[in-house]
């Protein structure tokens, strides 16, 4: 019962529909800076969960949120309403990810302590849930991650993140079980 | 620990992570953004009024050459550093070289090919800044039709002796290309790289008339297929050799550290996927209901780029070529060795090698099919992989049909199913909710469950229920035991139907 109504709980917090989320969109094409903070608010955990799996890095991901944003508002115009607004927005997220990548090609990622300092800073976290998060960094490639992240937090069916990540459907799918397979044998 | 459990874990733990809060200086900046509107109005009013993006990139290039010819003047107030520092090459088809001296200067601008000539132009760069020189270079390319909706990829290769100088120009470049591209609402793709200075790779450009950027792509999509020829990917554009390097890079044999890619080649230019599958299983005389995996992959052969399209039926093997410009079919090919890629079991035909007979991945899709009430017509992609669970083989089957994703996990000596879970994505709830009088009681939604599981009240065991409303809809959730599996439903509570169910051994 616990996992279903936790379950729940966290569609209501990154799921307001393509419909308000288009709306929101509209009111920032005229520069409404006030649809710029509702599209942030009901947007932001599942923008900061995809840059965080991508750049494994809670700097390079807090700046990726923040350029998210910034980039969405200069550019809303070029958003073509076709009911899959979460879908455009994670695309830009991913660019800007990928920048990050790039920018930090030469340093290597943060050292483990890091990020265990950083996930025991996570309060509302549990010792399972930092389990979790740290397998999931320590134990998946880079795509495998990101497929996870896609389907499992920000409720993507396979066909839109193959289409998001431009991967074959099969590949998605393989990688999504291998994923899982590989982080079973931790968990 | 079935895969639906551990997805769930995944979702709860990442939703136990507080994002940052970066409104306020996302807000500032938006606010800036404005301004900044406000005072460049020159240039961004100007764009907004035309519709066309070939006249707004005169206006930048206008711009970018006004720049210039403001800096050529300055010119002689300061010490020129004449050593080359850096070379940058743009490539699209026109391929420019770019020699640039410490202080990112150019010293020089060479066209490598006649569409370079006709790109450069009678423009002098030297002594401007590389900004400035990309800028305008990538505006003409625009301008002269190099850069289309239908060959919209750039590649930008740097090469300085300093690995790490090369790698921070790449992205300083990188970015300065992509944002241009955006801020133009070009949907661009590009491509870059850091160049490993390789005399005989030097050579082989030099004799094809290519940059040493082209040439370290061209040998990187070699290495992910030696099949390829130098000399017939030299002839290529970049947009088609992108083509090519991102269907290496998507089979996983290799990934390419060496070449960065932003934003994706068009295929605009090709029949598209869809009509090439469509041709080739016209000619196989099956529609894609029957086949039950399939590939579609850019190539390059004899000459022409071709769709690669593989697909499988039973035990046969189809792959076909499909002249990607006319949607010939190229050559095809059926072959009674192939087996589909997710068997991971023994070879094909019968091999009794084994000790404990499994059923075959065929009469475990059946198994999961019949229990769904669905043929294999109704569902959209079947996944079915052998595993081992809890110390016994099963497979795992997987199939969406409409919406609805199934999983099942079943049994692989005796086809009992284990497990299932289907699971209506982006259920559209019913509206009207708010009135709390249009619900079912909790005992119907009870009986609603207790039916679909074929289980009698009296042998259930710790039953919960519970009426959730939190999503803007009412649903009941229930979850209880009986004869060693656990049972989980999802019910709207306005009508009802059955959103989610989920079956799992009790253990």
């Amino acid at each position: 019962m616990l996992t279903i109504y936790l379950t729940s709980v966290i569609e209501s917090n990154t799921g307001s529909s393509p419909e308000a989320l288009e709306l929101y969109l509209a009111k920032i094409v005229e520069k409404d800076t006030q649809a710029l903070a509702d599209l942030y608010r009901s947007t932001n955990a599942a923008v900061y969960a995809f840059a965080l799996s991508i750049l494994k890095n809670p700097h390079d991901a807090e700046d990726a949120l923040h350029d998210c944003y910034v980039q969405i508002f200069a550019n809303a115009a070029s958003y073509h309403a076709a009911g899959k607004p979460m879908a455009w927005i994670m695309t830009i997220t991913r660019n800007l990810c990928m920048q990050k990548f790039r920018e930090r090609r030469k340093s290597s990622d943060i050292p483990q302590e890091d990020w265990d300092r950083y996930l025991d800073a996570q309060e509302d976290a549990s010792q399972e849930d930092r389990l979790v998060l740290r397998e999931c960094l320590q134990q998946l490639t880079d795509d495998e991650r990101q497929i996870v992240t896609l389907h499992a937090v920000n409720g993507f069916k396979h066909r839109e993140i193959a289409e998001l990540l431009q991967l074959p459907l099969p590949t998605v799918l393989s990688k999504y079980h291998r994923a899982l397979k590989k982080l079973k044998k931790f968990l | 620990m079935n895969n639906r459990e551990i997805k769930q874990k995944i979702q709860v733990a990442f939703s136990h992570v507080t994002p940052p809060d970066v409104l306020n200086s996302v807000l500032s900046d938006c606010q800036e953004q404005i301004v900044r509107e406000e005072k460049g109005k020159v240039f961004i009013m100007s764009e907004k009024r035309t519709s066309s993006r070939l006249v707004k990139w005169t206006v930048g290039v206008a711009a970018a050459l006004a720049i210039f010819a403001g800096g050529g003047l300055g010119l002689h107030s300061y010490q020129i550093n004449h050593t080359v520092d850096s070379i940058v090459s743009l490539d699209v088809n026109p391929s420019i070289e770019i020699r640039i001296n410490q202080k990112e200067e150019v010293l020089d601008v060479t066209a490598k090919n006649d569409d370079a000539r006709v790109i450069l132009g009678d423009m002098d760069f030297r002594g401007s800044s590389l900004d400035v020189t990309v800028n305008a270079l990538i505006g003409s390319m625009l301008r002269n039709g190099y850069l289309t909706e239908i060959a919209n990829s750039i590649l930008v290769s740097v090469d300085n002796d300093d690995p790490a100088k090369s790698a921070e120009l790449q992205q300083k470049l990188t970015d300065e290309i992509n944002q241009l591209l955006l801020t133009n609402m070009f949907d661009g793709s590009v491509l870059s790289q850091t160049i490993d200075e390789n005399a005989e790779l030097q050579q082989l450009a030099d004799a094809y008339g290519i940059t040493l950027g082209k040439a370290q792509l061209i040998q990187e999509i070699m290495n992910q297929d030696p099949r390829y020829l130098f000399e017939d990917l030299a002839a290529l554009s970049i947009n088609d050799l992108n083509l090519l390097h991102r269907t290496g890079v998507s089979t996983e044999t290799t990934t390419s550290d060496l070449i960065e890619t932003v934003g994706d080649a068009s295929d605009k230019a090709y029949i598209g996927e869809d009509k090439a599958k469509a041709a080739a299983l016209a000619h196989a005389g099956l529609s894609e209901a029957d086949v039950s995996w399939m590939k579609t992959e850019f190539d390059f052969e004899d000459g022409v780029m071709v769709y690669e399209i593989e697909f499988w039926v039973d035990s046969y093997e189809y792959s076909y070529d499909i002249n990607a410009t006319t949607g010939d079919i190229v050559s095809y090919e059926k072959d009674r060795e192939g087996k589909a890629p997710s068997q991971n079991t023994a070879n094909s035909g019968n091999t009794n090698s084994s000790s404990t007979s499994y059923i075959t991945e065929a009469e475990a899709k059946a198994a999961a099919l019949a229990h769904a009430g669905l043929s294999e017509s109704d569902v959209t992609f079947v996944f079915v992989e052998l595993d081992y669970d809890d110390g016994r083989a099963e497979y795992e089957v997987e199939f969406w049909a409409g919406n609805t994703e199934y999983d099942y996990e079943i049994d692989a000596t005796n086809g009992t199913i284990l497990s299932y879970d289907h699971d209506a994505e982006y259920y559209a709830p019913s509206q009207n909710t708010a009135n709390s009088g249009s619900l079912i009681s909790s005992e119907e939604a009870k009986s609603i469950a207790l039916a679909h599981a074929g289980v009698s009240v009296a042998d259930v065991r710790e039953f919960e229920c519970e009426l959730d409303k939190d999503d803007g809809y009412s649903l009941y959730e229930i979850e209880f035991k009986s004869g060693g599996y656990e049972y989980s439903y999802e019910i709207d509570a306005t009508n009802g139907t059955i959103i989610k169910q989920e079956k799992d051994r009790d253990d």
